[in-house]
């Protein structure tokens, strides 16, 4: 297969390019945020800490994480379906097989929430599928989206179904960075487990903290090492300033959001926490612009179909009014699940 | 036109229908398990029957782990697997109706919400705000359903579409209405299969018996209320369509035998179901057991991918009926193939320059006919290259190609769910080539006798 020779034409997108990336952007940082809280969660469960309260924090984690991923993976099909449809065919097996993967993880949470409400604890590779199964998914999807970014090496490739070159995309630092990074963001579950138990059980929540701090201070070290390697791996295509501007966003939240923990863990309250959760985000978001810039960069020469707006206001209007009410709702739904006294509840 | 991947054993459309029948199954029960619970609930808590919102609460456990784990995934999954199959289709789809899925993307975030609010919280919260949190999860559910199902219609009916390429005439198309409330009916029956299942399991006697007879009302109900639109469907079917199910339930040449056997079978099945369910609902058994409750699911498993199969073939020749064919051809390109040529457009000039008429052939197969068929798995050529050879000589597969090549299905009489072959007369000559080296020359030599 040539890769230029993909799609002459391609159907027109229904609305301005910088709308579906904004929107494309802001669902990435959502997805990523609960990715990482549950990538974080299931990395301190397997490693045997967290116990009943984490375990039950991690099937609804699962649920969230997926359906938050929905958008970004619409949106990134809707401008880059070209190419990662084509990465995706070249590792055909691998991309269906990761989803019996998820799915098993996905119920292994729920067994290890399930042993703990029987006050069993449950066995250590139950502790670990989920884990173990996140990791495993997470490469393939990271393989395949930095594929589909590597037009020259997708274009080399024959005999599609197993295909997964690793070399050639640097994946494995790309992969590491995101899951150490993950980690580190994602010990922030802990804070809030420990914060929630502050009241019934506070030696469990103060040990809860601690490792969760000490595991976001450590993740970080370590990611910051990774990430600088596969900047430097990366030369060619840094992407300029919106990537710098990015990187920068990046560093300085991420590392202002473990100062913000390694503060909580000295003090803890609730402006501390929602500091480190808000910094931790900004710090996502400033990934995400790094990506995105990086990405635009290394498919700058790329000759593929152009990107032509068929714009239809209403279709638009009726996201936007969904999205509204989506957002109304899951407050209502918020409010209404607040616990009521003993007496009402029945 | 993207890269062929062609496992073989189910093949890419064997792997969609494995996902895709699986997942909208429990996608179904995803919704009208909804209703069956918040009105369980409601059932219990009005007529003070404690034992019936234990069911309730039993039955979200159940609900929850299969909708929300099994029925995510495999909707994810069903992403990936169209992708693989069909990405020339599956691209122009989401360029048409992302802001469809889009606003479908956030009635899930309502229904994921308020499904795990509504699992977690019970004795937690007040009786009123635990069903509030029901109501609100069912009717997003819906509204989830609506929207997809505007998307499956306009595949098999895109309407005014085609002409004004608006979102409106392609999300409201012809059989929208019709299918929408079909679906909604449907999935009473299928939450009411899954309530049977889960009934019998019931240790109070009395619950049991009303809870058994309120499951197969939900079943009997669900399957009565379908039926009508069910023909109102098939009367908004295009030409092409009833023309092919027509053709298959003759058992005409060049039509789709299975999708007659499907037709009936599946038929049978529901009717099995409704005659099932209505004599449940009469007799009000005390038991109900779980063998009966599997038999239950699975024969409406079995109906339910008949149905979902027939509406799927019905489809064919296309993947979106007058736009683009199963193959990922586009209509209007079939043409510009014919005189241009096919293979020219996609394979690599050198590589083309050098290759042999069978593998040029193999890169037609691979390019046109992978879409549907396997070489020896689901749908397998070589099997039908033989069979078509034994029963009409050895001219069939030259002839049959000849007639692929030069009419459009509309103006074929047979064949009909198979889209046009394209390229040149040189291209269509190396498929045959290809195709005819599928079978050995002694093989051949049998298949004349």
């Amino acid at each position: 297969m040539s890769f230029p020779a993909l799609l002459a034409t391609a159907p027109d997108i229904p609305a301005p390019l910088w709308l579906i990336t904004v929107l494309h952007g802001l669902t990435f940082v959502l997805h990523t945020a609960a990715m990482n809280l549950l990538v974080g969660g299931a990395f301190h469960l397997a490693s045997g800490g967290g116990g009943r309260r984490l375990a039950a924090a991690l099937p609804p984690l699962f649920s969230i994480t997926v359906t938050l991923g929905v958008a970004p993976l619409l949106f990134l099909q809707l401008v880059h379906g070209e190419r990662f449809y084509a990465s995706s065919i070249q590792m055909g097996w691998l991309w269906i097989g990761i989803l019996l993967v998820l799915m098993l993880a996905y119920y292994a949470a729920y067994a290890c929430d399930g042993r703990y409400r029987r006050d069993q604890r449950p066995a250590g590779w139950l502790r670990v599928a989920p884990f173990a199964g996140l990791m495993i998914f997470s490469f393939v999807l990271a393989a395949n989206v930095a594929l589909s970014e590597h037009p020259e090496v997708l274009g080399g490739l024959t005999n599609p179904g197993l295909n997964l070159p690793l070399v050639e995309t640097g994946v494995w630092l790309r992969w590491s960075h995101e899951i150490v990074c993950a980690i580190a963001f994602g010990s922030l579950l802990l804070l809030i487990l420990a914060h929630g138990a502050r009241r019934d059980d506070p030696e469990r929540a103060q040990r809860l903290t601690s490792r969760g701090v000490r595991t976001a201070v450590g993740a970080t070290l370590v990611s910051v090492l990774l990430g600088v390697g596969q900047l430097m791996t990366s030369t060619d295509h840094v992407g300029g300033a919106l990537a710098g501007m990015g990187l920068g966003l990046g560093i300085l939240a991420g590392l202002a959001a473990i100062g913000m923990m390694v503060l909580y863990g000295r003090g803890p309250s609730v402006g501390r926490l929602v500091g480190a959760g808000l910094l931790a985000i900004v710090a996502l978001t400033g990934k995400t612009i790094l990506r995105f810039a990086m990405r635009a960069s290394r498919l700058e020469d790329v000759p593929e179909a152009p990107i032509a707006e068929h714009i239809e206001v209403g279709p638009i209007l009726l996201f936007l009014v969904c999205f509204l009410i989506a957002v109304g709702a899951l407050v209502w739904l918020l409010r209404l699940a607040r616990p009521t006294p003993t007496a009402e509840a029945r | 036109m993207f890269p062929n991947w062609t496992p073989e054993g189910p093949g890419l459309p064997g792997l969609i229908a494995i996902i895709a029948v699986t997942h909208v199954f429990v996608a179904h029960f995803a919704v009208g398990g909804g209703w069956y619970l918040i009105l369980t609930e409601r059932l219990g808590r009005t007529r003070g029957l404690p034992h019936v919102v234990g069911h309730a609460e039993r039955h979200s456990r159940f609900f929850v782990l299969l909708t929300l784990v099994f029925g995510a995934l495999s909707g994810v999954g069903i992403w990936f697997v169209i992708g693989l199959a069909a990405p020339d289709s599956t691209f122009l789809l989401i360029r048409t109706f992302v802001w469809g899925w889009a606003a479908e993307w956030c009635f899930f975030l309502i229904e994921l919400t308020a499904a795990l609010l509504y699992y977690k919280t019970w004795k937690k919260i007040s009786p009123e705000r635990h069903m509030l949190i029901g109501w609100i999860y069912a009717i997003s559910a819906t509204i989830t359903l609506l929207i997809i199902n505007g998307i499956l219609a306009f595949m098999l009916t895109p309407g005014a579409w085609t002409q004004t390429g608006s979102f409106w005439d392609g999300l409201l198309n012809p059989s929208y209405i019709p299918t929408s409330a079909m679906r909604i009916a449907i999935t009473f029956f299928v939450a009411g299969c899954f309530g049977l299942l889960t009934s019998g399991r019931e240790t109070d006697p009395e619950t049991r018996r009303l809870l058994i007879a309120r499951s197969a009302r939900w079943v009997a109900g669900g399957l009565i209320a379908a039926l009508p639109f069910f023909y109102w469907t098939k009367a908004v079917l295009p030409d092409g369509a009833v023309f092919l199910l027509e053709r298959s339930l003759e058992g005409s040449e060049g039509a789709v035998p299975f999708l007659a056997t499907m037709w009936r079978m599946g038929g049978l099945a529901f009717a099995i179901l409704l005659v099932g369910s209505v004599a449940i609902a009469m007799i009000k058994p005390r038991r109900f057991p779980m063998a009966g409750g599997l038999a239950v699911i699975l024969l409406a498993f079995f109906a339910y991918g008949a149905a979902e199969y027939t509406r799927e073939v019905l489809r064919k020749p296309f993947a979106v009926r007058d736009v683009i064919y199963a193959n990922g051809i586009l209509v209007d390109d079939v043409e510009r193939y014919r005189e241009e040529g096919f293979l020219t457009q996609f394979e690599d000039p050198e590589w083309l320059a050098g290759a042999s008429a069978k593998e040029r052939g193999y890169a037609m197969y691979k390019r046109q006919c992978s879409a549907c068929h396997t070489i020896d798995g689901y749908r397998g050529v070589r099997i039908r290259v033989k069979e078509r050879l034994a029963k009409s000589g050895d001219k069939a597969v030259v002839n049959m190609l000849g007639v692929m090549h030069k009419a459009k299905p509309g103006e074929r009489t047979i064949w009909v769910a198979m889209p046009p072959l394209v390229g040149t007369k040189q291209e269509v000559k190396a498929l045959e080539t290809w195709l005819m080296g599928l079978v050995k020359p002694d093989e051949l030599g049998r298949s004349g006798e």
